[in-house]
Parts: C-alpha cells; structure tokens; sequence
C-alpha cells in the first residue's frame, strides 16, 4: 500500500535507528587537550603566584627590614648610645659656653660700674635656664637620636669640633680680657680707697668661671667703694688668684673636650666597622646549574631500577646574609619499576625554595625548603593499568654543604628529597617520592 | 556513577567523570554532528570541540532542564559556528517553490540507512543546517533565521531547496522504484 509522506518526516523516522560510535583517536585529543589546558592554568597559577611573591619579597622585604632594626639597634644600642651621651654633654657645654661668654662678653663691655649684683642674679638665672635647656637637649637629642644615621653623626662631630673651638677661643679670649681688667682694677684700687663688701660676695662666689667673673665684677664695685688699702690688696690678689684658677679650669675643659673627641673618632670608627661585618649589599643573586641524580621511590611498595641523572638551573635572589630565595627549573626524566613493571615518566619541575646557610665561611652547610611543581611532559608504561600522571605540586626539604672556590664561584652539593602530591591521577596504592643528590657551580652576583 | 555525581565531578574538571560522560553521550552527539557536518571527519572534529565546549562550560549548566538536551544544542551551536566561520555567504533564495516534496515510506524504507546520511550530508552547507534544525530537531523558522543569521523566509525557502535537493538525489539513485512510486 503507497502511503505517501513528507520527505524530512520520512528522513527523521528512518534515522531514529542510526548508530554510530566515533573513532577512538576522538577521546584520545580531547584528553590531551584538557590534560594540556589543566596543566596551563596550573602554570599560571603557579607563574603569577611566584610572582605575587616576588614582587611583595622585593617590596615589604621583610628579611631586609629586619637586617635594618637590627642594624638600627646596634646603632642606637652600642656604640652611638656612647655618642649620645657625648654629643648631648658637648652641645650642652658648647651652648653654656656660648651664651655664658656672651652674657660675660656683655658684662665686660658695660664694665664694672654699678650692675654687678644683677648681673650675679642674671648669670646665676642663666645657668638655671642653661640647665634647664640642658635637660631639654639631653631628652631630646636622645629621642632624634635614634633616628640619627652615620652622616648625621659626622655633622654632629663637625659642628660639635667648630662649636667647642670657636667656645674655647671666645672664652680664652674674654678670661684674658678678665685678667687685664683685674689687673687694672688693682691699680685703680690701689689709688682710691672705699669700703670693702667682700665677704658677702665671697660666699656668693663658686669656682665656676661665672661666678668667678661675677665675684670679679662684684668685687671691682665693692672695692670702688670704701675698702681699706690692706683689703684692696688681699682683694685684688685674690682675684688674680681666681682668675688664674679659672684659666686653669679652662685648661683642664681643653683637655677634656680633646679627650671626648678622641672618644667620638673612635666610636664613629666603630660605627664604621659594624657597617663592614653588616651582610654585602652588592652581592644579590646567585646562579647555580645543577647536576641531579635522582632516586625516584614509592611509599608502601617496593620499587627498583629506579635511578636516572637529570639537570636543572636555579636562580636565587638573596633575602638576608644567610638567606636566598631560589627558583628554577629542572629537566627530569624519572623512571622506577614497581611489581616489575617498568614505567619511565618526564617532568620539567620548577621549584620555589628557601636557601638558609647557617654561617658565611668557606665550608657553609644549608637547609632549603619548600615547593615544586611538575609539569608533566610525557610517560611510558607497561603497566596493563593505564598509569594517568599528572602535573602535581611537592614538598621540598633538603641539607648541602657549599664550599668557596674563589672569589664569588661556590660548589655544592646537596641532597633533596620531594613528597610528591597526587602525581597519579589513576587510583594506586603508594606514593612515589623523589630522592636527589645535587652538585654544581654557584656563581653570585 | 549517576549522572549528577558525573556532572558535579566534571566541574570540578576530574578527567575521570569526564571520561565516562563522553562514553555516556558521545553516540548520540556523534550522530547529531553526522547529520550537521559534511562528513565523517567534520563530524569527528565537531564532536570533540562539542566536548570541549561542555567541558568548559559545565559549571554553567544550572541543573534545570534536560542535560542532553543542553549537550545537544552546544553540540548543534558548535556546527553552526563552524558554518559561519567557513562559509559567510548566505544563500538567498526566495522564489516560490510550489513542488511537492512527499514521498512514499516505502521507499524510504528500501533506501539503506548510511545512504539518508550521505544524502543529507551532501546537501549545501546552508540547506543542510536549515533541515536538520527545522526537521530533525524542530526548532521553527524564526529561531533558525535568529541563529544563521538569515531572514525566516530564506530560512522557509532553504528547507524547501533543501527538501527538492533529497527528492532529487533519491528519484536520480533509485529510478526504477521512483517512475514506480514516487508521486509528483
């Protein structure tokens, strides 16, 4: 019986009974793609990762800051604590001096009329407030201190050198000019007679350059007033006898200020040396081509011919004196043979370590630890179990010794050991690891 | 392993469960992209992009609706990308085709199976995406014209060129049962 139909129903009944498989080589490229996509995004993970790192290390630099509190400590701590403290006496006794002179210039000048009992209370007011004012540049100069730095050190010393020069000069100069006056005044004394106050300025009087200036000018008045001759000479003398002292006081100053310059020199000369003994900035990188003998091992089963020589090339950054921040990349082509089945499997690892020497000699034993990724490349296996490796992380740690051939050139060797993480995607029942001897040529820079 | 567990494992890219979703559906999906693609081979090239794309966009897939279904249309959008890319000119045509394109069943029952393949498989790239999109997997004018980019019209007037086109080839392969049987 004809029956007729529409030509696209017709054709849609009939090819509801087609079947069809593709060919299997289909699932084979889209495997390969998917395992090649996976292992380009865990690439980048890992590539901007390190990055991240890096970036923040040069950054915040934490190793580095750590170098400078340290190096600030001892600044502040050792040897410029001493430098403190002198700078601290020098700026005080500097300023005293310039003001005192000043204020004694200022007394000379006005000569020894009538101002000589508010010019004791004046001078006596002064040395409070130069006291006081003393204090202030003792706490405070503490407090900058400790951000002071070598340089501001050298200007320190340089201004304390001029300013106690110059202080040391004006006040030679005006004791002179004391001397002269006294020795005039005694002449004068010997001529008028007036009566004498000196007791009571007598007691007022220290062994101070001040008060004996003070004295001096009190005495000058008293004696311009009603002294009797034989005081007038007692008075005179002893005035010359305290000036001399007062020369003498500035003699011993002289030489105590040499002797904290000395101290200075040698304290901003041992500043120097700790900034000697602190790590060398210069040398910042380190390259190291490696050759690798690898053991590549399983947990929880046994495992032979298993040994395979590799390559590699690491490159560090320093972190600290005894630390460097290395990463790289290695060529591995690992094989190892479980239940006598041989399988052969090929890496490109690129690890991400941390390399801490424990001293800075010629022999230096290290530890590095952290983390590799493998990129897996290719396998072989004739395991009927398809064995489905895998790009995979590891944890890394490992001990060397490097000892210095010449100048910047190291040789190495250390051993390795990586935990491997999920290499296998396919369920096994061990877990392959990495044992390596490393040895090669550390160049830094 | 359900179909769910599959799909949660394939978002979270496990190449097992994305192994066993393509040993579930890639006959089906093969034999779509047979009738979308020239060939074999463009049909084997399509079908892997297909499963590309489904692995790729699997987080998408909300859990609403047929999954094979979703897998079909990336399947079918992953043909039709390929056409546009390889053949940016449009065929239109719009004279008025009043031929009559029924044909018995029972010759279409002689006809052997790989041959209606081959026969739709021959067809212009166009015509053949019109036909199988409106006829095999029946999505109407207006969303064919939206997805080729082609006016409904054009697209009316491809299935019918489309249509004509397979009469044709089975009335010139088979003439003896056509004088016999086919109505015109």
């Amino acid at each position: 019986m004809k029956t007729n139909q529409d030509i696209g129903s017709a054709f849609k009944k009939k090819l509801e009974d087609l079947h069809n498989s593709p060919d299997d080589f289909v699932w084979d490229d889209i495997e390969k793609k998917l395992k090649k996509k996976r292992r380009r995004l865990l690439f980048w993970y890992f590539t901007f990762g390190l990055g991240i790192l890096i970036v923040s290390l040069f950054i915040f630099n934490p190793f580095n800051s750590l170098n400078e509190s340290q190096h600030h400590n001892l600044n502040t701590q050792e040897q410029p604590l001493e430098l403190v403290e002198q700078e601290t006496e020098i700026k005080t006794s500097a300023n005293a001096n310039f003001k005192v002179e000043n204020n004694e210039d200022a007394n000379i000048i006005s000569d020894t009329n009538s101002t000589s009992n508010s010019n004791l209370e004046h001078n006596n007011s002064n040395q409070q407030t130069h006291t006081n004012s003393s204090t202030k540049n003792q706490s405070s100069t503490t407090n900058v201190s400790a951000t002071i730095n070598s340089k501001t050190q050298d200007n320190v010393s340089k201004q304390y050198n001029s300013n106690s020069k110059n202080a040391l000069q004006n006040r030679v100069t005006s004791e002179k000019q004391q001397l002269d006056n006294v020795v005039v005044n005694k002449n004068k004394i010997d001529t008028i007679s007036q009566p004498s106050m000196v007791s009571i300025t007598e007691t007022k009087a220290s062994n101070s350059l001040n008060g004996s200036i003070s004295n001096n000018q009190t005495a000058l008045k008293s004696s311009q007033s009603t002294t009797p001759t034989r005081d007038k000479n007692a008075l005179a003398e002893s005035s010359i006898e305290r000036a001399k002292d007062s020369l003498l006081n500035i003699d011993n100053e002289v030489l105590a200020i040499s002797e904290d310059k000395e101290k200075i020199e040698e304290a901003l000369e041992k500043d120097e040396k700790v900034k000697d003994s602190l790590p060398e900035r210069k040398v910042r990188w380190s390259i190291n081509p490696q050759l690798i003998q690898s053991n590549y091992g399983a947990f929880k089963t046994k495992t032979t011919d298993n040994t395979s020589t590799n390559y590699g090339i690491l490159l560090g950054v320093r972190m600290t004196k005894n630390t460097f921040l290395r990463f790289g990349v290695k060529k591995l082509d690992l094989m190892q043979t479980v239940d006598d089945v041989p399988n052969s499997v090929s890496f490109l690892e690129i690890p991400l370590e941390v390399k801490y020497f424990f001293r800075d000699k010629n022999f230096n034993p290290y530890l590095t630890g952290g983390i590799s990724y493998f990129m897996f490349e290719s396998s072989s296996s004739d395991n009927p179990v398809n064995l489905e490796y895998g790009d995979h992380f590891s944890l890394n740690l490992g001990l060397g010794l490097e000892h210095k051939l010449f100048d910047r050139f190291y040789i190495n060797l250390e051993s390795n050991f990586n935990y491997q993480i999920k290499p296998i995607t396919s369920n096994i029942n061990y877990t392959p690891y990495i044992f390596s001897i490393g040895t090669g040529i550390d160049y830094r820079f | 392993m359900d179909l769910e567990e599959i799909i949660k494992a394939c978002k979270r890219n496990k190449l097992k469960a994305q192994s066993q979703l393509y040993k579930r559906y890639k006959d089906d999906l093969y034999i779509l992209c047979l009738k979308y693609c020239k060939n074999k081979e463009e049909a084997q090239d399509n079908l892997q992009d297909s499963f590309l794309d489904i692995f790729d966009n699997i987080k998408a897939y909300k859990g609403t609706g047929s999954f094979e279904g979703w897998m079909k249309r990336i399947t079918i959008y992953k043909a039709i990308d390929k056409y546009k890319k390889t053949q940016p000119i449009n065929i239109e045509i719009n004279d008025a085709i009043l031929e009559d394109t029924s044909i018995d069943s029972e010759i279409i029952e002689v006809i052997p199976l790989d041959d209606i393949l081959k026969y739709i498989q021959e067809l212009p790239t166009q015509y053949r995406m019109v036909f199988n999109l409106y006829e095999l997997d029946q999505y109407s004018h207006k969303e064919i014209a939206q997805m080729l980019n082609i006016s409904e019209n054009t697209s009316k007037s491809n299935l019918h060129r489309a249509k004509h086109i397979l009469k044709q080839k089975i009335l010139n392969v088979n003439p003896l049962i056509s004088k016999t049987t086919i109505n015109k």
